[in-house]
C-alpha cells in the first residue's frame, strides 16, 4: 500500500501528470512544521562563520565536484565553509562519533554532517548517536514528501526528523549493449540466462559493499519468488528458509561469475574499473544514472546503456545526518536546507552526480524544466529506472542477508 | 645507546662528525624526541589501552546493552572461519615475503659487494624506491599485474594471451601472489642497503686478512661474512616480518575480500554495520599487536645482546 503510494508520488513528481497537486502541495506538506522565521533566522545567524565538516564516501570525482564547487560555493554565500571528508565507506564517519561518545565527547565533536542511508542510519540509531527533529523542519523541507513511506522511513526505520533526504537512488543495470542484447537486459530472468551463456561477464561487489550488498538482495528476491514475505521485523525462520534459496541460486551462477566466483571485487570503485577494462559487460549499480559521465569520459564503451528488468531493481533514498555532538549544527541545517533546495536538487540529476531528485520537483518552480530534462543516450529518465522497483528491508534484514552471503556463498 | 640501532646509515647519507660534549649531547636528544614521545606514548599507548578493554567487552556503544566482561570476543574471533583463514593466510604472506626478500637480498648484497665500479650508482638506484609508500607500490602491482593490467594488455596486443581472462591471476589471488609480490618490491631495496652497510664495516678488512692467508670465497663467505653480517640481517627481516605481518593497506588493495589477513578482517570487523563485532575487531588487533610486540622484543633483545654495527 504504502509503495503504492511512493509510486504514485513519483509518478507526479517526474510526469506532473496532476497539474493541481503542484499547485496544492507547498502550502500544506503533510506532517511537516516548518521552523519559524526568527527561529530560522537565528539558525542562519548561528551559521555564520561556521565549517561544516562533511564525511561522505569519496570514490567519486562527479559527486567530489558537486560537494566543494556547487554546494561549497552556494555555502560560502551564507557564510559557511564546506570540508568534505573523503571517506571508503561511511561505517568509518559512524565509527568516528561512536569513538567520540564513548571518550564523552558530547559537544565537540569533529563530524558535522554525513551522507548516510539505512543500514548506517540503523547503526547510528542502536548507538543513540543522531541529533533529530530538525530534518523536517528547514525551509526547504516543504518540498518533500514526508507522506511517503520511501522518505520518512530509510530502510524500515521511522527517520523522525533525524535525516533529510538527499538523493532518490533506484539501481539498475549498467551493461553493455554490445554485447548484452536488447532482450537479456528485458527481465532478470533472461539476465540470469544471460550470464549463464556468457561465463566471467558479471560479477558483484563483496558485501557488505553498498553494492555489493544491494546486488545479492536483488538475487535474494528473485530466489524466493519475490520481496513480500520479507517486509517488516526480521524474522528467524523466515531468513532461514529464504536465504538456503538465495546461497543455492548464488552457488549456481557462481562459475559462471567473473573469475569463476572465486573471488568477487572489494568495492563499487573495482567493479567499475572491471567494466571500464572490459572484463565484464554488465553489473547492477545504485549509481546507474551516474554511468554516463564515464561515458563522456571515455572510460565506460559508448554502447553504454542503463536499464531495469521488468521485475524492478531495488531503490531507496540516501540522507544527510547530523551527529549529536556536532560544534556545528547550524551550520549543517543551512547546508542540508542548501542541498535540498530544487536548483541543487535538479543538478544532481542533470550532472549525473547521483540519482535523481528527492524532493518533488512538480511542488517548485524548476517543475517545467525539470519534466523537460534531456536524457543521455547511456542513461535513462529516472521514472523507467524506478518502475517496479523492490524497497530494501529493515537493517536486521539486511545484516543477516550479508552475513549469509559470507558464510554459505563467499567461504563455501 | 643510539649507537645500538641497527640500521647503519648508507654510504652517501654519512653524517658529519662533530666533536661536541657527549654529555650535553645526549641530553638535548632527549628533549629533542620528547614531543614525538608524548605524541606516541598519548595517541598510541591510549588507544592501545582503549583498544585491549573494548576487546573485553568494557565501553560497550550499544545503547542500553549491560556490560559483559570476558574473553567471549576472543572465542568468537578464533571459532570464525573468516579469522582461521585469516591467520593463514597472514603467516604465509608474512614468512614467504619475509624469506624471500632476505635471500634475493643476501644475494644482491653480496653482489653489490664484491662490483668495484659503479658500486655506488648502484646502491643510489637501488634507495630510489625506499620512500615510496607502500600503498603506491601495491597500486602500481595492480596496474602492472593485473588481468587486465599493462602487462596483460601487452600480451594481448602480441597474442600472447587472449582476452583479459587469459591473463593468469596474480592480483587479488586467493594465495595472495599480488600482495607477496608487493612487498618483495619494497623489501628487497630495504634489506639490501641494510646488508650492504653491514658488510661495509670493519668484516672487509677481517675478509681481506682471511684473503691473504689463503681462504677461498666461498669458505670466508660461510666463516667470516656471513656469521658478521647475520646480526642486521636477521634484524631486518624482524622488521619486514612485524611489517608484513601488521600491514593492513598493501591486502587491501591486493588481497580478496575473502580470505583476508588479520589486519584487513579486524577492519571489516570494525566497520561492520552490527556493532556487536566491534569487540571481535579489538581483539584481533590486540593478537596483532601482541604478535608484533613479541617481535619487537626479540629484535630489541638481538640488538642489545651484539654490540657490533
Amino acid at each position: 500500500m504504502k509503495r503504492k503510494m511512493f509510486k504514485t508520488a513519483l509518478a507526479t513528481a517526474i510526469l506532473a501528470v496532476a497539474p493541481i497537486l503542484v499547485v496544492a502541495a507547498p502550502s500544506h506538506a503533510v506532517g511537516t512544521t516548518l521552523y519559524t522565521g526568527p527561529q530560522w533566522n537565528k539558525i542562519l545567524s548561528d551559521a555564520k562563520g561556521q565549517t561544516v565538516n562533511w564525511y561522505m564516501w569519496g570514490g567519486s570525482s562527479e559527486i567530489n565536484d558537486y560537494v566543494n564547487n556547487y554546494l561549497g560555493a552556494a555555502a560560502k554565500k551564507f557564510g559557511i565553509t564546506l570540508n568534505q571528508v573523503k571517506l571508503n565507506g561511511t561505517a568509518e564517519a559512524v565509527n568516528k562519533v561512536l569513538g567520540e561518545k564513548q571518550a564523552g565527547n558530547t559537544t565537540k565533536g569533529s563530524v558535522d554532517m554525513i551522507w548516510i542511508n539505512g543500514e548506517n542510519f540503523a547503526t547510528g540509531r542502536q548507538a543513540g548517536i543522531w541529533y533529530c527533529d530538525w530534518a523536517t523542519k528547514i525551509p526547504n523541507a516543504k518540498f518533500v514528501d514526508w507522506t511517503s513511506s520511501a522518505v520518512n522511513s530509510d530502510f524500515g526505520l521511522a527517520v523522525n526528523g533525524c535525516e533529510a533526504p538527499w538523493a532518490q537512488a533506484s539501481s539498475g543495470l549498467v551493461y553493455d549493449s554490445k554485447v548484452v542484447g536488447k532482450s537479456d537486459a528485458a527481465s532478470l530472468v533472461n539476465f540470469v540466462a544471460w550470464v549463464k551463456a556468457h561465463p566471467g561477464q558479471f560479477t558483484y561487489p563483496a558485501p557488505p559493499d553498498f553494492n555489493g550488498s544491494m546486488t545479492v538482495r536483488r538475487f535474494f528476491y528473485y530466489a524466493n519468488g519475490g520481496y513480500s514475505n520479507f517486509l517488516g521485523a526480521f524474522d528467524q525462520a523466515k531468513f532461514n528458509a529464504g536465504e538456503a534459496k538465495m546461497a543455492s541460486f548464488l552457488n549456481d551462477l557462481k562459475p559462471y561469475l567473473w573469475r569463476k566466483g572465486a573471488t568477487y571485487p572489494a568495492s563499487i570503485g573495482d567493479l567499475e574499473k572491471l567494466y571500464a577494462n572490459g572484463e565484464i559487460s554488465a553489473y547492477f549499480s545504485y549509481g546507474a544514472l551516474a554511468a554516463f559521465p564515464n561515458v563522456d569520459k571515455g572510460l565506460f564503451p559508448k554502447s553504454t546503456r542503463v536499464g531495469t528488468f521488468k521485475e524492478g531493481m531495488i531503490g531507496n533514498n540516501s540522507y544527510v545526518t547530523i551527529p549529536f555532538n556536532s560544534p556545528n549544527k547550524a551550520g549543517a541545517q543551512v547546508l542540508a536546507n542548501i542541498i535540498d533546495s530544487p536548483a541543487a536538487q535538479m543538478k544532481l540529476q542533470t550532472d549525473g552526480v547521483i540519482g535523481s531528485p528527492s524532493i518533488l520537483m512538480n511542488r517548485t518552480t524548476l517543475s517545467g524544466r525539470y519534466r523537460e530534462l534531456p536524457i543521455h543516450p547511456s542513461s535513462t529518465s529516472p521514472a523507467i529506472l524506478a518502475k517496479n522497483s523492490n524497497p530494501e528491508l529493515t537493517s536486521a534484514w539486511l545484516k543477516a542477508i550479508d552475513a549469509g552471503w559470507q558464510k554459505d556463498v563467499q567461504q563455501k | 645507546m643510539i649507537k645500538e640501532t641497527i640500521a647503519t646509515p648508507a654510504p652517501f647519507l654519512r653524517i658529519p662528525r662533530r666533536k661536541v660534549n657527549q654529555f650535553s649531547d645526549s641530553r638535548k636528544v632527549k628533549w629533542l624526541i620528547l614531543p614525538t614521545l608524548l605524541v606516541l606514548v598519548i595517541l598510541f599507548l591510549g588507544g592501545f589501552i582503549f583498544g585491549i578493554l573494548q576487546s573485553f567487552g568494557y565501553f560497550s556503544v550499544i545503547q542500553g546493552q549491560k556490560e559483559v566482561i570476558s574473553f567471549e570476543a576472543y572465542r568468537a574471533a578464533l571459532s570464525s572461519d573468516i579469522v582461521r583463514s585469516g591467520i593463514l593466510l597472514t603467516f604465509r604472506v608474512a614468512f614467504l615475503s619475509t624469506f624471500i626478500s632476505t635471500v634475493v637480498a643476501l644475494a644482491i648484497a653480496l653482489m653489490i659487494s664484491r662490483v668495484k665500479r659503479f658500486q655506488s650508482t648502484i646502491i643510489g638506484l637501488m634507495q630510489f624506491n625506499i620512500p615510496i609508500p607502500h600503498v603506491v607500490a601495491a597500486t602500481g602491482i595492480l596496474l602492472t599485474f593485473s588481468q587486465s593490467g599493462i602487462i596483460s594488455r601487452i600480451t594481448n596486443q602480441l597474442g600472447i594471451t587472449h582476452f583479459s581472462s587469459g591473463f593468469p591471476i596474480i592480483t587479488n589471488d586467493r594465495f595472495g601472489y599480488g600482495i607477496i609480490l608487493s612487498y618483495l618490491w619494497k623489501e628487497i631495496p630495504f634489506l639490501c642497503i641494510l646488508i650492504l652497510g653491514a658488510l661495509r664495516g670493519p668484516v672487509t678488512q677481517l675478509d681481506e686478512t682471511a684473503r691473504t692467508m689463503g681462504a677461498k670465497y666461498s669458505y670466508r663467505l660461510r666463516r667470516v661474512t656471513l656469521p658478521y653480517i647475520f646480526p642486521s640481517m636477521l634484524s631486518g627481516t624482524i622488521i619486514v616480518f612485524a611489517f608484513s605481518f601488521g600491514s593492513y593497506e598493501v591486502p587491501y588493495i591486493l588481497g580478496q575480500p575473502f580470505p583476508s589477513t588479520l589486519p584487513v578482517v579486524a577492519y571489516q570487523f570494525y566497520t561492520n554495520r552490527d556493532l556487536a563485532y566491534r569487540p571481535m575487531a579489538m581483539a584481533l588487533a590486540t593478537i596483532t599487536s601482541l604478535v608484533i610486540g613479541l617481535l619487537v622484543y626479540f629484535y630489541m633483545k638481538l640488538t642489545r645482546q651484539d654490540g657490533r654495527p
